[in-house]
């Protein structure tokens, strides 16, 4: 049976510690995260973007996820989810990796101004300032819509493993890319391979905020 | 949720890992690949140690009652498979079935490697001699593990049994297609075929190659007694559609089955020459039933019975198709050559 791009999504609340009775803040996440999540007895407050955060009450969420990958773009917005989310919870953010091949083709060969999306550095120093300490992050494949493949990226293991066993070749230039993107994982620049990257970080203490 | 779960690895289930000798360093890695589809599908995760390369365990996961049943078999299947000595690690070994919240978690231990699948699509293992060296380990496999699991034989009814499928899965086949394969239905009428234990998705995504032997993984739909023919026939089809490669061309399913199984070609040759010998070690059987099981056997993928029940049989239309194009090329004969 094939997974469809919504249930693909799902899983990505494997990754949080959710727990029964929980309240869980859902950014731009896909009918069936949100159905998933609510599956597991958790309570959702459900937003499209960034505006309606404000109108969230502080620490009134025990986690976030946040699927809308332009949400994380905005240095404001990431200090309104530290608002929201007590201490000790988790978020689960999702930017669109300006640091990627596809990015970086876009931006040096086709000459394209606009940039997308955000680098893996400022998204750890947004999270830092806004007082979240980053666990892990995650390349995600196809993207954070469909992630069939969940890819931790902090070590090279893992993401060698991906390449050189899992990814499956489905054209020719497939085939040359995976080549590619294993002599890349070697120097450590495997989050290039990957257009989304899923950030796991959690909510200090306001007595740990830099 | 997977945070946790992991620390179970390092606490209350370490020692049933340290039974299975594999030892795993904290922090984990965890990566998700690719589960079965559905509300409450099952979800794999590999898990990796601190630093490791390699994954040390495979973590499936499920929160639905029927998944949980698929589980349990599954690692029943294991428990089982895994006692035959020829069996001992060539499949992943079973760590426990474990409940956590209302979820359940089957741990077992990580054959790493690249599937044949995968190196097929990456246009690895491709050419002639590779072709006969993978076809050679997965047949010493499916003879040894066939070998192993036999059990009573069950008496084979010839036409009754062609004519039943036919009904079944109302195929309009050319009538000179379906009077070949009722003579020779016939010709084997009361035959006895020993059943043996089926591993029910036995295509290339499910086997490793690993030097000149085979490694088999996901055991979900594993029988203990069932046809000897299911595995066969369904590894040599999706082993066609898998070996897509036209020189750097890729081909339709349709395309890579007509070149497996209706042209002349090298190709065909050794795919043929690796069903004729894995037949004959099945006591009784002759090359020349090919072709009459090998029609049976996509009649029961096109319209499945009880019997596909837990397989994965994928689109019954695409088997469906396959089951019109062989019947409108092949020509059976008595002899068991398909022309």
């Amino acid at each position: 049976m094939n997974v469809t791009r919504a249930e693909a999504q799902a899983d990505i609340r494997f990754y949080l510690p959710l727990r029964k009775g929980q309240r869980v803040l859902m950014v731009g996440a896909e009918p069936s995260l949100v159905e998933a999540v609510k599956h597991e007895g958790l309570e959702i407050i459900e937003i499209a973007g960034s505006t309606q955060i404000f109108d969230v009450e502080a620490a009134s969420m025990d986690h976030a996820i946040v699927v809308n990958t332009s949400v994380c773009m905005e240095n404001k917005s990431w200090s309104e989810l530290a608002r929201v989310i007590r201490s000790g919870g988790y978020i689960f953010a999702g930017i669109h990796n300006a640091e990627s091949f596809q990015s970086l083709i876009g931006r040096f060969l086709l000459r394209q101004r606009k940039v997308r999306g955000t680098t893996l550095r400022q998204a750890c120093k947004n999270l830092r300032s806004s007082g979240f300490e980053l666990e892990n992050f995650y390349g995600l494949r196809s993207d954070i819509r469909e992630p069939a493949y969940i890819v931790p990226l902090q070590d090279v293991g893992p993401s060698r493993y991906f390449f050189e066993n899992i990814f499956a070749p489905y054209s020719l230039s497939a085939v040359w890319m995976r080549r590619v993107a294993l002599g890349a994982v070697a120097m450590g620049l495997q989050k290039m391979f990957f257009n989304d990257l899923g950030l796991i970080a959690r909510r200090l203490a306001s007595s740990h905020v830099a | 949720m997977l945070p946790d779960i992991l620390p179970k690895l390092s606490g209350e289930w370490k020692d049933m890992l340290q039974a299975a000798d594999i030892q795993i360093a904290e922090p984990f890695n965890i990566l998700k690949i690719a589960g079965a589809g559905g509300a409450h599908r099952k979800v794999n995760f590999l898990i990796f140690g601190h630093g490791a390369t390699l994954p040390a365990v495979l973590l499936k996961q499920t929160r639905s009652r029927m998944n949980y049943e698929r589980l349990t078999m599954e690692y029943e299947s294991l428990m089982t498979v895994s006692s035959i000595p020829f069996m001992n690690g060539k499949m992943p070994y079973p760590i426990g079935l474990f409940q956590h919240d209302e979820g359940y978690i089957l741990v077992e231990s990580c054959i790493p490697g690249r599937s044949l699948d995968n190196l097929l699509l990456g246009h690895s293992h491709v050419k002639h001699s590779q072709v006969i060296q993978d076809l050679n380990a997965t047949r010493d496999w499916l003879v040894e593990f066939q070998r192993g699991t036999r059990g009573d034989p069950i008496r084979f009814e010839g036409q009754v049994e062609v004519q039943r499928r036919i009904e079944r899965g109302a195929f309009h086949l050319p009538d000179i297609f379906v009077n070949q394969l009722l003579a020779l239905a016939k010709s084997v009428n009361g035959m006895l075929i020993p059943l043996s234990a089926r591993h029910g998705d036995f295509w290339p995504g499910n086997i490793i190659p690993a030097h000149g032997e085979i490694h088999v993984i996901d055991w979900e739909g594993f029988l203990p007694y069932a046809s000897p023919f299911k595995d066969l026939f369904m590894f040599a089809i999706t082993y066609a559609w898998s070996y897509r490669w036209k020189g750097f061309t890729r081909l339709t399913r349709k395309e890579a089955f007509s070149r497996a199984f209706l042209e002349a070609n090298w190709f065909s040759a050794v795919l043929q020459s690796f069903m004729g010998e894995v037949l004959l070690a099945i006591p009784g059987m002759d090359r020349k039933y090919i072709w009459l099981f090998f029609t049976l056997f996509m009649m029961d993928m096109a319209c499945p019975g009880p019997e596909e029940d837990g397989m994965q049989v994928g689109d019954s239309e695409n088997w469906k198709e396959h089951l019109f194009l062989f019947a409108s090329h092949a020509t059976l004969s008595l002899d068991g050559s398909c022309i």
